[in-house]
C-alpha cells in the first residue's frame, strides 16, 4: 500500500539522476563504486548501531520502571517458612542477579557484560539458566519462519503481480483482487481460522507446546515441520499479497513508459518487453524490502504466539508476563539484532544493485 | 463554410451563453463529477453504510450490546445459539445477540481508528513539515528520528508496552499504536515539502518576511494536503488492524467493544469449547477485511487521481 506510493515518487526522482551516472567511463565507475560503497557501508553500520543501542536502552528501562518486584512473585514462600528469613533469601537472590544496585549501575553492568562477554544474565523463571542458551535455542525457529517467507514471497508475489500488471486480462484481474484481499486480510485472524479448520476440526496438524528443540534427527525434524507448516503458510500468504499488489501497480506505471511502446513498434516480442519492464519496475520493491521485513518480524512474533511455535515471539511474551528482566532483555536484543542485521544486509544488497544510491551518497533508502 | 467551422461557431455560441456564476459553478461541479466520479461514489457508499450502522446502534433492538437473551427467564441462558431468524448471527457465550455486538464493534473500531489516525497524522505532519522548514539542526534531528523509527522493531515494543503496563485502557492501546506507526508518512511528507520548498511561490512568501511557521502552515500545508489525506486513510486502516491484532492475542484494551475485543472473546470462548462456533469469529474478521479493503480502494483510487493532477 504505502510502499507503492513511496516507491513511485522515489522512482521518479531516481529517473532524473539516471542520466548523470550514465555518462561516466568504466574505470572511474569502478573507483567511485569501491570508495562510495565502503563509505556507505560504514555510514550504515554506524546508523544501525545507534538504532540498536537506543532500542536496547529502552528495552532495558521499560520493564524496570514497573513498580513491581518480580522476584517476589516468582518465588512465593513455601508453607511454614519464616517470612523474614524468606525476605533475606529474596535479597540474596537480588544480590546474586545484581538487582540491588541503582538503575544506572545496573545499566552500566549490563552494557559491560553484553558488549565484552556477550553475557545476557540469567533467567529468573527458568532456574537461573543463562539467557544466551535459551534465546539461541529459540532463534532458529524464528529465522526458519522469517527468511523463507520473505525470500519466497518476494519472488512469487512480485512475479505474479508483475504478470497481472502487464497483461491485465480478465483472469489476471481476478488474481489481482484475490491478492488484494490477501494483503488486507489480518494475518492473526487468518492464523486463527487456519488453526481452527486444520488443527481443531480436521486434526491434520499438531498444536501446542510439544515442539522439540532442534536436533539432526529425522523424527525430530519431521515433528518440527508438522508444527511449522501452518504458521509459515499464514506468513507467506499475507506477505505475497502485499508484494503482488505493489508489483501490479508499479507494472501498470512501467507499461505506460515510452520505451515499451517503442519496443513494441520495433517488433519485440511481448515476453521480452515484459522482462525489461519487470527489471525496471522492481527497483522500488527493493526499497520496500526493509519495511516489509520489519512488518514480517512483527507478524512472525504474533503468529508464533497464536500457534505456540517456540520462537522468539512466544518466548518473549512468556518472559513479559513473568517480568523476567534478563529474559526480556535477551529476547529483545536478539530480535533487534535480527532486525538490524537484516536491514543492513538488505541495504547493502540495494547498494550493490543500484549504484546511484552510492554515488549520490544517500543510502537511506 | 466547412462543417468544422460551423461546429466551432456553435461551440463559441454555447460558450458565450455560460456567463452567469451559476453556470460556472454548475460546469465546475460537472467537471469535478466527471473527474472524481468513481471516488465520490466509493466514498459516498462507504459513508452511507457507516451511517446506517451508526444509526442502527442507536435504535432498538440493536442499542444494547450487553442485553442477554434467555430461553426461560433467569433460568436457562440462550447462549451459543446458531444463526436463526431470531438472532441473525447467533448469540455468544453469555447469550448476547452477536449482530448487535458486531454493529457496535464496527462503530467503535472506526472511532478508534479515527482518533488514532488523527494522532498519527498530527505527529507525521509536524515532523515532516517542521524539519525542512527550520532546516539545519532541526531538520537533521527530525529526519534522524524518523529514520530510526522507520527501522525500529515496533511490534516487539507494542507487545512489550501493552504486556508490561497491564493497563487495559483504550488510550494506552491508542497511544502505543500511534507512537509506532507514523514514520513512513513523516518521511514521504518531508520529501514532498522539500520539493515544494524550491518552488517560486514559497520563495516569494519567504521574501515577504513572513515567519517560517506561517509559510509552512498557510502556503506549504495546503499543497501537501492530498498526501496528508492519503496518509490519514492509511493510518485509519492500519490502526484498526493493529488494535484488532493486539486485542486478539489478549493484550488489548478492554473497555471499548471493538472488533478486536470481539475476536478476542471469540478466541477465548468460541474456538475450542463448543467446537466450531463459526458465527463468533467469521463475521468480525470479514468486517475487518471489508473495512480495510474499502479504505485501501478509496486510498488507491484517490492517489491515482492526485498523481494525474500532478502530471
Amino acid at each position: 500500500m504505502k510502499l507503492t506510493e513511496m516507491g513511485i515518487t522515489e522512482k521518479k526522482e531516481n529517473k532524473e539522476q539516471e542520466t548523470l551516472s550514465k555518462s561516466s567511463e568504466k574505470s572511474t565507475i569502478k573507483k567511485v563504486i569501491s570508495n562510495s560503497f565502503l563509505h556507505m557501508a560504514i555510514k550504515k553500520a554506524i546508523f544501525y548501531f545507534v538504532v540498536f543501542f537506543i532500542a536496547i536502552s529502552i528495552a532495558f528501562l521499560i520493564p524496570r520502571l514497573v513498580p513491581v518486584n518480580p522476584l517476589k512473585y516468582i518465588y512465593q514462600p513455601p508453607l511454614g517458612t519464616d517470612p523474614e528469613a524468606w525476605q533475606e533469601h529474596i535479597k540474596d537472590l537480588e544480590e546474586y542477579l545484581g538487582l540491588n544496585y541503582p538503575l544506572i549501575v545496573q545499566y552500566a553492568n549490563f552494557l559491560k557484560s553484553f558488549f565484552f562477554e556477550f553475557d545476557l544474565g540469567q533467567s529468573m523463571t527458568r532456574s537461573f539458566e543463562p539467557v544466551v542458551n535459551i534465546v539461541l535455542q529459540a532463534l532458529p525457529y524464528t529465522l526458519m519462519l522469517v527468511v523463507p517467507a520473505l525470500v519466497l514471497s518476494f519472488f512469487i508475489g512480485n512475479g505474479i503481480g508483475a504478470r497481472t500488471g502487464y497483461t491485465q486480462s480478465k483472469k489476471d484481474k481476478v488474481f489481482y483482487y484475490i491478492f488484494l484481499v490477501l494483503q488486507v486480510a489480518p494475518f492473526f485472524w487468518m492464523g486463527y481460522v487456519l488453526l481452527d479448520i486444520f488443527v481443531l476440526q480436521l486434526n491434520w496438524f499438531p498444536w501446542g507446546r510439544s515442539v522439540p528443540p532442534w536436533a539432526w534427527d529425522w523424527a525430530v525434524i519431521s515433528t518440527i515441520f508438522d508444527h511449522y507448516w501452518l504458521p509459515f503458510i499464514v506468513l507467506l500468504m499475507t506477505t505475497i499479497g502485499g508484494w503482488a499488489t505493489g508489483a501490479h501497480a508499479l507494472m501498470v506505471y512501467e507499461k505506460a513508459e515510452d520505451y515499451i511502446s517503442y519496443g513494441r513498434k520495433l517488433g519485440f516480442r511481448d515476453n521480452t518487453l515484459r522482462k525489461y519492464a519487470y527489471r525496471n519496475s522492481m527497483l522500488p520493491q527493493f526499497t520496500g524490502l526493509n519495511l516489509r521485513f520489519n512488518e514480517l518480524i512483527g507478524a512472525t512474533m504474533i503468529t508464533e504466539i497464536i500457534f505456540r511455535f517456540p520462537g522468539l515471539g512466544y518466548l518473549m511474551i512468556r518472559a513479559f508476563q513473568a517480568l523476567d528482566y534478563a529474559l526480556i532483555l535477551g529476547t529483545f536484543i536478539v530480535t533487534i539484532l535480527v532486525v538490524v542485521i537484516g536491514n543492513y544486509i538488505i541495504d547493502m544488497c540495494y547498494g550493490i544493485l543500484d549504484p546511484r544510491i552510492r554515488v549520490g551518497g544517500k543510502g537511506e533508502a | 463554410m466547412t462543417k468544422e467551422m460551423q461546429i466551432e461557431l456553435k461551440n463559441q455560441e454555447e460558450l458565450g451563453k455560460k456567463v452567469g456564476i451559476k453556470e460556472i459553478i454548475k460546469e465546475k461541479y460537472h467537471a469535478a463529477m466527471d473527474r472524481y466520479k468513481r471516488q465520490i461514489i466509493l466514498i459516498t457508499v462507504f459513508f452511507i453504510v457507516v451511517l446506517i450502522i451508526v444509526i442502527l446502534t442507536l435504535i432498538p433492538p440493536f442499542n444494547d450490546p450487553d442485553k442477554r437473551y434467555w430461553v426461560t427467564p433467569d433460568v436457562l441462558l440462550d447462549n451459543y445459539a446458531e444463526p436463526s431468524l431470531k438472532h441473525l448471527l447467533g448469540t455468544d457465550q453469555l447469550g448476547r445477540d452477536h449482530l448487535t455486538r458486531l454493529f457496535h464493534a464496527v462503530r467503535n473500531s472506526l472511532a478508534f481508528g479515527l482518533i488514532t489516525g488523527l494522532i498519527c497524522t498530527g505527529i507525521a505532519v509536524f515532523l515532516g513539515v517542521i524539519g525542512p522548514f527550520k532546516g539545519g539542526a532541526v531538520d537533521a534531528t527530525t529526519s534522524f528520528i524518523t529514520n530510526i523509527a522507520l527501522v525500529f522493531p515496533s511490534y516487539a515494543f507494542i507487545i512489550l508496552i501493552s504486556t508490561i503496563l497491564q493497563i487495559r485502557e483504550w488510550w494506552v492501546t491508542m497511544l502505543v499504536i500511534a507512537l509506532f506507526s507514523w514514520p513512513w508518512a513523516a518521511r514521504s511528507i518531508r520529501s514532498q515539502v522539500l520539493t515544494l520548498k524550491e518552488r517560486n511561490f514559497i520563495k516569494v512568501s519567504k521574501m515577504s518576511a513572513l515567519k517560517d511557521m506561517r509559510v509552512a502552515f498557510t502556503e506549504v500545508l495546503p499543497n501537501v494536503l492530498p498526501y496528508i489525506l492519503l496518509a490519514f486513510i492509511m493510518f485509519l486502516g492500519g490502526a484498526i488492524i493493529a488494535e484488532a491484532g493486539i486485542a486478539m492475542i489478549g493484550l488489548g484494551q478492554q473497555n471499548w467493544l471493538t472488533l478486536g475485543l470481539l475476536l478476542n472473546q471469540a478466541v477465548d470462548y468460541g474456538w475450542i469449547f463448543p467446537s466450531f462456533s463459526y458465527w463468533l469469529w467469521l463475521p468480525p474478521g470479514i468486517c475487518l477485511i471489508l473495512i480495510v479493503l474499502s479504505f485501501f480502494i478509496i486510498q488507491s483510487s484517490l492517489s491515482r487521481t492526485f498523481e494525474q493532477r500532478k502530471v
